[in-house]
């Protein structure tokens, strides 16, 4: 009996440490957790653009094309005002239009959103067998992960105090 | 097992300490309107009044210097109707105008820049800065016949002589000789107010602190993430990645920029194509605004000088311009027309991008 609460109390006294412990790293993390300043957009680890989450400034790392109206993806094929546009390479090149952002994965067209009053960032359109990146819907933090299309979006502080 | 209930009590609080910590990394941000910009001042270690006596600062810098209006300050100011630069142009062949001394303390030190930059930085070129200025206001181009009708014009006027600036410290007056010198210190009061500042913060013990000056001023003490800030360098051409010519990371100094390529108006020919660009940097020599570069950058220890020599340099010959700052111990990046880049700035000040191309559909 006596061995038994004896054990009894060391177990409530792990099981409360543990609970501590966890406590202290949850308390922690999100103290120190700092918002998002930029979206990288990546494909197969090749960075492609980015977006500064406060205010959707693009700034892209790859050809930038600039497009007058909404494209559209229908067919596997990108539309602007119903005319093909071919000059997306898979993991290479941006088509722009507003906060919309299309690049070509390996799959096929990924079209991207940043949400200027959420300040958030989703895939929207994209070809995959189980679409999960573009359920996952907006995010400024937890990255979004389009494997199938080796396309990526994840999210970092930005590198710089000012731009002159 | 009362030291166990102590010792948890002090984790909680040692951890909600650790929190309001994290939380409050910036003390002070504050942003205000002076000198025909948006002057942005963060400040990282406590002090409930420095922020204040910034924009103080640069509230007192703004009337003294303005060569725009009469008053750069509201009517509740207590600089409000301080004689400035806007007066003395007024009065010039009329009457000297007394002022306050550090008006004088900086058109001193202009005239003495003007000797250090064998003349190109001026601060009588104010009249024909001004009739550019006019030409391009409120346009989205400027006909090549009108472009060279006002070449002629402002080379029509008399020669600009310094000499004819008076100044009598005793009676603490400024006077114009006559109508040929227009007194424009604009290329050199945002970099002097902006020193004037930081040497402010530092006789309050701050060491950690940012003063942005509209991007062309900058003056920085310590991070306050102990590290450089890091400042991206704008390529308004659009040549190099990410829009930026690269990075440059500084402590404990000053940058200043020179540049007009997001502030010029274009000269078209009768074919509609750009012929040249109208800014407001304005050769004191050609008398024309000079296209040499996208963009001069420099860094050093004198924020009023930077803010000059970059004027200056802005209006040399890459050869001339190289040749007068390896003479100092300015660093500098200048960004040609040419889209080269000439620096004298190693990687660990200054991370170059690479070009990248852009183009419609």
């Amino acid at each position: 009996m006596f061995t038994n609460k004896k054990q009894l109390k060391r177990d409530l006294i792990l099981i409360g440490s543990l609970i501590l412990v966890v406590g202290i790293i949850f308390i922690l993390y999100y103290s120190f957790k700092e918002d998002a300043e930029v979206a990288i957009v990546s494909y197969d680890n090749t960075v492609l653009f980015e977006i500064d989450m406060e205010n959707g400034a693009f700034k892209g790392k790859t050809t930038t094309y600039d497009a007058d109206v909404m494209p559209e993806i229908k067919d596997d094929n990108l539309y602007i005002a119903d005319k093909v546009f071919l000059n997306l390479k898979e993991g290479d090149g941006v088509l722009v239009y507003n906060d919309s952002y299309f690049v070509k994965g390996k799959l096929g067209y990924v079209k991207i959103h940043y949400n200027s009053l959420t300040k958030k960032i989703r895939v929207v359109e994209e070809t995959s067998p189980y679409n999960i990146c573009s359920n996952q819907g907006y995010s400024n933090d937890a990255p979004i992960v389009c494997l199938p299309n080796y396309v990526s979006i994840k999210f970092s502080k930005s590198e710089l105090d000012e731009i002159v | 097992m009362k030291k166990r209930i102590i010792s948890l009590i002090a984790l909680i609080l040692l951890l909600f300490g650790l929190v309001a910590c994290s939380k409050n990394n910036i003390t002070q941000r504050h942003t205000f309107d002076a000198m025909a910009t948006t002057i942005e001042v963060e400040i990282y270690d406590k002090d409930q009044d420095a922020l204040a006596g910034v924009q103080d600062i640069f509230d007192f810098y703004s009337q003294l210097t303005t060569s725009y209006r009469r008053n750069e300050v509201l009517s509740d100011s207590p600089y409000y109707n301080y004689e400035n630069v806007y007066t003395i142009n007024e009065n010039a062949g009329i009457k000297p105008v007394k002022v306050k001394k550090e008006l004088i303390e900086i058109i001193e030190y202009s005239l003495d820049l003007h000797e250090q930059t064998d003349g190109f930085f001026n601060i009588g070129i104010g009249k024909v800065v001004n009739t550019w200025k006019d030409l391009i206001a409120g346009h989205l181009f400027v006909t090549k016949d009108k472009y060279l009708q006002t070449i002629n014009l402002v080379r029509s006027y008399a020669e600009i002589d310094l000499n004819k600036i008076v100044i009598d410290q005793e009676n603490q007056t400024v006077y114009l000789e006559d109508d040929s010198v227009g007194l424009d210190l604009g290329a050199v009061a945002k970099g002097y107010a902006t020193q004037v500042a930081y040497d402010y913060l530092l006789n309050r013990g701050l060491k950690r602190f940012k003063i942005f000056g509209g991007g062309s001023a900058i003056s920085v003490g310590l991070h306050k993430e102990n590290r450089k800030f890091r400042f991206g360098i704008a390529d308004d051409a659009k040549i190099f990645q990410d829009n930026l010519l690269g990075i440059v990371s500084m402590e404990n100094g000053h940058m200043s920029t020179s540049g007009s390529e997001n502030q010029f108006v274009p000269v078209k020919d009768e074919n509609q194509k750009t012929y040249e660009k109208i800014h407001h940097i304005v050769s004191p020599f050609s008398l024309i605004p000079e296209n040499i570069y996208y963009k001069v950058a420099l860094i050093g220890n004198d924020a009023g000088l930077l803010d000059a020599y970059s004027t200056a340099v802005y209006l040399m010959t890459p050869e001339k311009a190289v040749e007068f700052l390896d003479e100092t111990d300015i660093g500098y990046i200048l960004y040609l027309n040419d889209s080269s880049i000439k620096t004298n700035l190693d990687k660990e000040v200054f991370v170059q991008n690479e070009k990248i191309s852009r183009r419609n559909p």
